[in-house]
């Protein structure tokens, strides 16, 4: 394994000072910030934060489950799977959307943009999306996902789907 | 960043997670009974006060119905989210005058048959915020008709705003026997706020949007220009986590709702020092790593 694949570059930590957890189990893998700081690059044009957000982001294989591609929540666990904490998946897929979507949005210059919900509970700041339709070049859009519908082979593409059902329009 | 790679994308992990948390075994989803209705949680595994091996608790609402939603699987609408839902209304404090509409505890412990918080006998107006507040209000965006947690969303909203103190800030926490505040030496340097604007945004009642903005003034003034923040996980007597994030995204979304440019700026300010959390160092590198 190469040092990269474990770096601690651009994740968080739960908690810090003297008996914080960042201390025994270094940084966390649940990394809710990565979808705020997009936004924050947004705001500021400081790259800092579009850096850190995607260093958390990326290439976080060697702390992925490969049976159930659950990220572990402490960096030490390396890629033990959810351990105590099933409900974390849950968050996983919270934060990950938040990311997926603020990147989204800021590359397109906000041309891809759908309605922010509320910051989750506890672990961070991404938002949900879902519940109201969004726009992509100038047309209404819903974001949906089937498992089954796209298939890609190149693993650094990621995918979002919407559909406008009035144009039977699919994105 | 040149330096990495991936066998799978960010989105293909979703679909992975997707079927982690329909099957019941992997996502150890119970149901119980809990005073006639049925109400379903995952198992937690860490320790929590006075469980016996019996906690279990939900993460994240929002992405709970965004799924449900964006999918529209059948065994996460049936199997999960009804079950969710009753979970949610049933975490409220109904019993104790005192606490009347406040986050009864984070997790359910199905053996006594009640909820707890995870490090003691308390009740945070933070917890009220997020448990009530932020889930029910995340919950609300996509059934907004559901009157019976509107219900809920504004006892707890005005629970909320009833213990806010006249300067705008809150106490950290109650015992729950006494009443008392369980750390009187201690300021709340949380975004306990954002749950009244939460309330707003759905209920539209403007003394949520004037208390969200008091607790945000007390906020900005004590904790962000002084660099003082305070934690949500309850060890380690609130040390400073992620909640620090929190407080960045809250302050800005404040400020795409009144558009007081004071709240962005500290919204700013509170992303710069989150930055500090985040780990920079050492530089990756191509070394092999046994």
């Amino acid at each position: 394994m190469k040092d990269w694949e474990i770096s601690q570059v651009g994740l968080s930590f739960e908690h810090g000072g003297t008996h914080g957890s960042a201390n025994n189990s270094g940084p966390i893998l649940l990394s809710s910030h990565a979808g705020m700081f997009v936004r924050f690059y947004q705001l500021t044009q400081d790259a800092l934060y579009l850096n850190m957000a995607r260093a958390a982001a990326w290439g976080r294989d060697a702390f992925v489950d490969s049976a159930t591609g659950v990220a572990s929540y402490y960096w030490r666990m390396m890629d033990n799977g959810a351990g105590p904490f099933p409900h974390h998946a849950w968050w996983q897929i919270g934060w990950i959307m938040d990311y997926l979507v603020a990147e989204a949005n800021m590359r397109s210059m906000k041309e891809i943009s759908f309605p922010r919900g509320f910051i989750t509970p506890k672990v961070g700041p991404h938002l949900t999306y879902g519940f109201a339709e969004g726009r992509v070049m100038g047309h209404k859009a819903a974001l949906i996902l089937k498992p089954d519908l796209i298939k890609i082979d190149n693993p650094k593409l990621d995918c979002l789907t919407a559909l406008n059902k009035e144009e039977k329009n699919f994105i | 960043m040149s330096l990495k790679e991936t066998n799978e994308s960010l989105s293909d992990r979703i679909k992975r997670l997707l079927s982690y948390v329909k099957s019941d075994s992997t996502s150890r989803w119970r149901l119980f009974d809990y005073n006639n209705v049925e109400i379903g949680a995952q198992e937690y595994l860490g320790g929590v006060y006075k469980a016996e091996k019996d906690a279990v608790k939900n993460a994240d609402y929002g992405a709970m119905w965004m799924l449900a939603a964006i999918t529209g699987d059948r065994v996460l609408k049936n199997s999960r989210l009804p079950y969710a839902l009753n979970f949610k209304l049933a975490q409220q404090n109904l019993k104790d005058s005192f606490l009347m509409g406040a986050a009864a505890g984070q997790y359910y412990l199905y053996k006594s048959k009640r909820f707890t918080e995870e490090w003691g006998p308390y009740s945070e107006p933070m917890a009220t915020a997020y448990y009530l507040l932020m889930d029910i209000g995340n919950v609300l965006l996509f059934e907004p008709e559901n009157r019976e947690l509107k219900k809920s969303l504004s006892l707890a909203a005005n629970w909320l705003l009833g213990k806010m103190h006249k300067n705008g800030r809150w106490e950290i926490a109650y015992k729950n026997d006494s009443h008392d505040p369980l750390l009187p030496d201690e300021y709340d340097y949380r975004p306990t706020f954002y749950g009244l604007l939460v309330a707003y945004k759905i209920l539209k009642d403007q003394r949520f949007l004037d208390g969200a903005i008091k607790g945000a003034d007390w906020f900005v003034e004590n904790a962000v220009k002084n660099g003082y923040y305070l934690g949500v996980c309850g060890d380690t007597r609130f040390a400073p986590d992620f909640a620090t994030g929190q407080s960045a995204q809250a302050l800005l979304d404040l400020y795409e709702t009144t558009g007081i440019e004071k709240y962005k700026n500290a919204a700013i300010d509170v992303a710069q020092i989150y930055t500090t959390s985040i780990y920079s160092h050492p530089i990756p590198s191509m070394l092999q790593k046994k």
